[in-house]
């Protein structure tokens, strides 16, 4: 959790996380990239399931969504940018923790604007097939335990 | 979604809403112009292309060399005589055929490899073939005098070993490699020196791609040994690659390394290949032939492309010529703790592959160090003079081989956890005889096996006390508790001191560690 108020305001500035909505703390130790990885399986698991009612339609374009569309959205580059620094924070020693943690924190913050800029993921979530899809809402709770995680004193 | 069945129209055995299909259209559209999906996945960089491979064993056509036309006259003395009577009697007949198939060969192999087809190949063989059958005649035809038979003789040798080369070429299976890079010619140059393709970037590495030459790297020497910078920023050493070595050096001769045909190239590369599979690449250079013109002789050579060691030489000449160590910090500065924890963790992995490679010739000027602040290089050069096929310990200091030694005596007293667990769960014909058998002669290769397997029982007697994962932290078992390097300095500099008080060769000691910064690191209280 942030510190204080001003700490609060840096990360909802800078992060577009607010540290103080619900969500749980990580400990202390905490492995970031263990949040980021759990988020990413339910978030797979919504587009799995969005998958599958896809497919069940027998039709081209819906089979093209499901096989294409998906779920570059939770992989690709971009991610790989994000999980070396959620990968780098983990690994760095006291000493290195800031750095890896500033890096970590612009890197979450492109991540979580390209997420939140997204009309694919507005369709997405937006899908008339009645299956729920909340990855907006899956992913910035874990970056609000990886902010806390990032506010808390070495 | 509430919808009745009317409101649904289908396409193909599918029913999809209205609704559904422009909500499938709209996503589709997003996913053609997604920076989330279509970025990602035209940044993804292309996968590495697959290493070509080796031939399965190595072919060295030392002797494959066409005589030229000249040569051949020069041997027997005069050009072919001229027919008589409008051709009536014809002379010199065998004589001229071997001239004409030599020019058939030299046509040939002066083309671009990539521009031959087989049939070009085929017909290649074919005029090597009419070649040995004149070469053979005309020795037949002029028996009893010298000079005829021994020029026949000669393009029988070399139109053999001319036959060998050109299979070797066609069947080299990184041949596609070089094929737009060289001509014929320049490939069985190749063949001659023992050189696979896979070890080739004439890509890279030729002088259209240098953006710098100093040819005075190496001045004086026998081949050229250039420094050039290249186009993608790489500095590296060129030594051109002799066929044979008639200069070579007893240690050479001793281990076995056959002076006709020495390969040395291959024996870097080889080297390389141990550092590599030890987990430690980083202590010999990065290795592969290339291309240079050697300022001499107007001649572009194929020779040995090595990165530059970081740092200096341990050992220098001075002004008059001796040979000096360096001082590499000043008496009462010595390295930062990590600084020396790092230079015995690469020194004593470098200790491992000379040990298993059978390296002779790790002489101070053979051992390049540079330190930085905490930070430490260590680069085995020059690794010619290894993978003798006499050589079946590792544990053959030179003491035992030839009265000069250059090696520090003795197998490595300690062992870094990533060269111990490389090397017990390694197996030398699953991970190593497939990239050394294109390297290597089947002798050198049964040798390198044997310091293979025995350097694995010395790995596995120092487990697990003397096993390294922590270069800094590491003590011996008590009641010593010595740190590493000064564990390593107690193990000795190679030398014993005798009953007279004098200092005679021992054969143990602590490695490069101990033999070229023991003494500076116990004076400074280090070890």
């Amino acid at each position: 959790m942030a510190d204080s108020e001003q700490q609060r305001s840096w990360c909802i500035r800078v992060l577009g996380v607010d540290p103080a909505a619900p969500g749980a703390p990580a400990g202390p130790g905490a492995s970031v990239l263990a949040g980021w990885q759990a988020a990413k399986e339910a978030a797979d698991a919504q587009l799995d399931a969005l998958a599958r009612a896809l497919r069940s339609r027998g039709d081209p374009d819906f089979d093209q969504i499901a096989e294409y569309g998906l779920f570059g959205i939770t992989g690709g580059q971009s991610t790989v940018g994000l999980i070396a620094a959620l990968r780098g924070y983990d690994a760095a020693a006291p000493a290195e923790r800031a750095a890896a943690g500033a890096a970590l924190g612009k890197a979450v913050a492109a991540w979580r604007a390209q997420l939140h800029a997204s009309a694919l993921v507005d369709a997405l979530e937006d899908n008339p097939l009645g299956v729920t899809v909340d990855l907006r809402g899956t992913f910035d709770a874990a970056f609000r335990q990886i902010v806390a995680t990032l506010r808390q004193p070495a | 979604m509430s919808e009745s069945r009317t409101q649904r129209r289908k396409r193909g055995k599918a029913l999809v809403s209205p609704l559904e299909r422009d909500w499938s259209r709209v996503v589709l559209e997003l996913i053609d112009r997604s920076p989330i999906v279509v970025e990602d996945e035209a940044e993804l960089p292309p996968p590495p292309p697959p290493a070509p491979p080796r031939p399965p064993a190595l072919v060295q056509a030392v002797q494959a060399r066409m005589l030229t036309f000249e040569e051949l006259t020069a041997k027997i003395g005069h050009t072919p005589h001229w027919n008589q009577l409008f051709g009536k009697y014809k002379r010199s007949t065998d004589y001229k055929a071997m001239r004409a198939e030599i020019t058939k060969v030299e046509t040939t192999a002066a083309k671009g490899l990539g521009t031959l087809g087989d049939r070009d190949f085929d017909a290649m063989a074919t005029a090597l073939d009419e070649l040995i059958a004149a070469a053979k005649r005309y020795k037949a035809a002029h028996a009893g005098k010298e000079n005829k038979v021994g020029a026949g003789e000669d393009v029988l040798a070399s139109a053999e070993a001319e036959k060998l080369a050109l299979a070797a070429v066609r069947a080299d299976p990184a041949f596609d490699r070089v094929k737009d890079h060289i001509t014929l010619k320049q490939a069985i140059e190749c063949k001659r020196r023992g050189i696979a393709f896979a070890d080739c970037r004439f890509d890279l590495y030729n002088d259209d791609k240098a953006t710098a030459v100093d040819d005075n790297f190496g001045a004086g020497m026998a081949n050229s040994v250039a420094k050039i910078t290249y186009e993608d920023g790489s500095e590296l050493v060129f030594k051109g690659e002799k066929i044979s070595d008639t200069q070579q050096l007893g240690i050479a001769s001793a281990i076995g390394i056959d002076g006709g045909a020495p390969h040395n190239g291959n024996r870097n590369i080889a080297t390389s290949a141990i550092a590599e599979f030890l987990g430690k690449p980083e202590v010999v250079p990065k290795v592969c032939y290339g291309l240079h013109s050697n300022p001499l002789t107007g001649q572009q050579e194929i020779g040995l492309l090595m990165t530059k060691g970081a740092g200096k030489t341990v050992n220098y000449k001075d002004e008059i010529g001796n040979n000096k160590r360096r001082a590499f910090w000043e008496p009462g500065h010595p390295p930062s703790d990590d600084a020396i924890a790092k230079l015995g963790e690469q020194l004593t992995s470098l200790d491992w592959s000379d040990v298993i490679c059978g390296q002779q010739d790790r002489h101070g000027g053979n051992l390049m160090i540079e330190i930085e602040g905490d930070e430490v290089k260590v680069t085995g050069i020059d690794n010619d003079v290894c993978f003798g096929k006499n050589q079946l310990d590792p544990n053959g200091s030179k003491s035992k081989i030839s009265s000069a030694r250059t090696n520090p005596p003795g197998m490595p007293p300690l062992i870094d956890k990533k060269v111990y667990d490389r090397l017990v769960a390694g197996d030398f014909d699953r991970d190593l005889a497939p990239t050394l058998s294109g390297l290597l002669t089947p002798e050198e290769l049964a040798a390198a096996k044997s310091r293979f397997d025995l350097s694995k029982q010395h790995a596995l007697g120092l487990n697990p006390d003397y096993v390294v994962a922590d270069w800094k932290a590491w003590r011996s078992p008590a009641p010593d508790l010595l740190t590493a390097a000064a564990y390593l300095v107690a193990a000795g500099n190679g030398f014993q001191q005798n009953v007279h008080g004098g200092w005679e060769p021992s054969e143990s000691s602590g490695g490069l560690f101990a033999r070229d910064f023991g003494q500076a690191l116990r004076r400074d209280g280090k070890a």
